[in-house]
């Protein structure tokens, strides 16, 4: 197999203390493009998508956060030839990343699933303005839209609102989980957070929540471009 | 008459145990940071791994043991 890069996480300072080990107890380095550096390790190979692989990774990039303020984690399997190549993506992205790290900055992602009966989605606009085009159009964006909301959970979004830096909500079509919220919360403020949860779950009509966290901030990427 | 939600309850429903790994895959497999631009699905075997993963959370609230009513 060629040995690759593989990439962890993304920063923009210096680590708090040495950068330790990878998941294949690979000694872990900085490559720095711009202001943004990325915490890479060598492999043999790509890692294999399995339990043992993941959750190794998991515990890497927890514990690196813990040596940056901001850490934006990169999704499992992202490998590259060389340090040139990863420059390259870097750059290509880099005002998406500076973005992404000054909002997670002192954060950390809670996660929030929603299970219960769903709301009815809401009704289609009764005047179908314009032609077939636009009306498809416009119905598309609805479903977007309807896909990244989660009234259900309104009454808590309200109590926790002081506490979040950022919200990425994702409806799921099917099934008693209705939807997952992602938090971007100060990293002092978890134990507020959860207390404020646990006031107002009971305004939930009678779904149920599960939180779970602190998480680096996975969810909290640059969106993608449209 | 009907019970309340018991939020300790449902606060419990993905504990430390079960949640870290179903929270990981998703963290990892779904979110974070894709400079390659390739999509991870592709890889051998997340399909399965997600699908399975995803079906797990899903039935969770009925798959996990009840908790006996606290005797008054």
């Amino acid at each position: 197999m060629t040995p690759i890069l593989y990439l962890y996480a993304l920063v923009d300072d210096e680590p708090l203390e040495a950068l330790g080990e990878g998941i294949a107890g690979e000694p872990l380095r900085l490559i720095r493009q711009g202001g943004i550096a990325a915490v890479v390790g060598e492999l043999a190979g790509r890692p294999a998508p399995a339990e043992a692989t993941l959750q190794a990774q998991d515990a890497v990039v927890r514990r690196l956060a813990g040596l940056f303020t901001a850490l934006l984690p990169a999704r499992f399997g992202e490998a590259f030839a060389d340090e040139a190549a990863l420059a390259q993506r870097i750059a290509a992205q880099s005002a998406g990343l500076a973005g992404a790290l000054a909002l997670v900055r002192g954060c950390v992602q809670m996660t929030l699933r929603v299970f219960g009966d769903p709301e009815p989605a809401p009704e289609t606009s009764p005047e179908p303005a314009g032609g077939p085009g636009k009306r498809y159009l416009e119905a598309q964006r609805r479903e977007r839209e309807w896909a990244r909301s989660l009234p259900e959970i309104d009454p808590l979004r309200e109590a926790l609102r002081p506490l979040l830096r950022a919200e990425r909500l994702e409806r799921h079509a099917t099934g008693r989980l209705l939807g997952t919220a992602y938090h971007l919360v100060p990293s002092g403020q978890t134990g507020a957070y959860l207390a404020a949860l646990e006031g107002a779950s009971e305004r939930l009509g009678g779904r149920r929540i599960a939180a779970s966290g602190p998480w680096p901030p996975y969810a909290f990427g640059p969106e993608p471009a449209a | 008459m009907s019970q309340p939600p018991t939020p300790p309850e449902s606060l419990d429903l993905l504990g430390p145990g079960d949640g870290s790994l179903l929270d990981a895959v998703d963290n990892l497999l779904n979110k974070g940071v894709v400079l390659t631009g390739e999509v991870i699905i592709g890889l051998a075997g997340v399909d399965l791994i997600y699908l399975h993963l995803s079906a797990v959370l899903c039935a969770a609230d009925r798959v996990l043991p009840k908790k006996e009513e606290p005797a008054e």
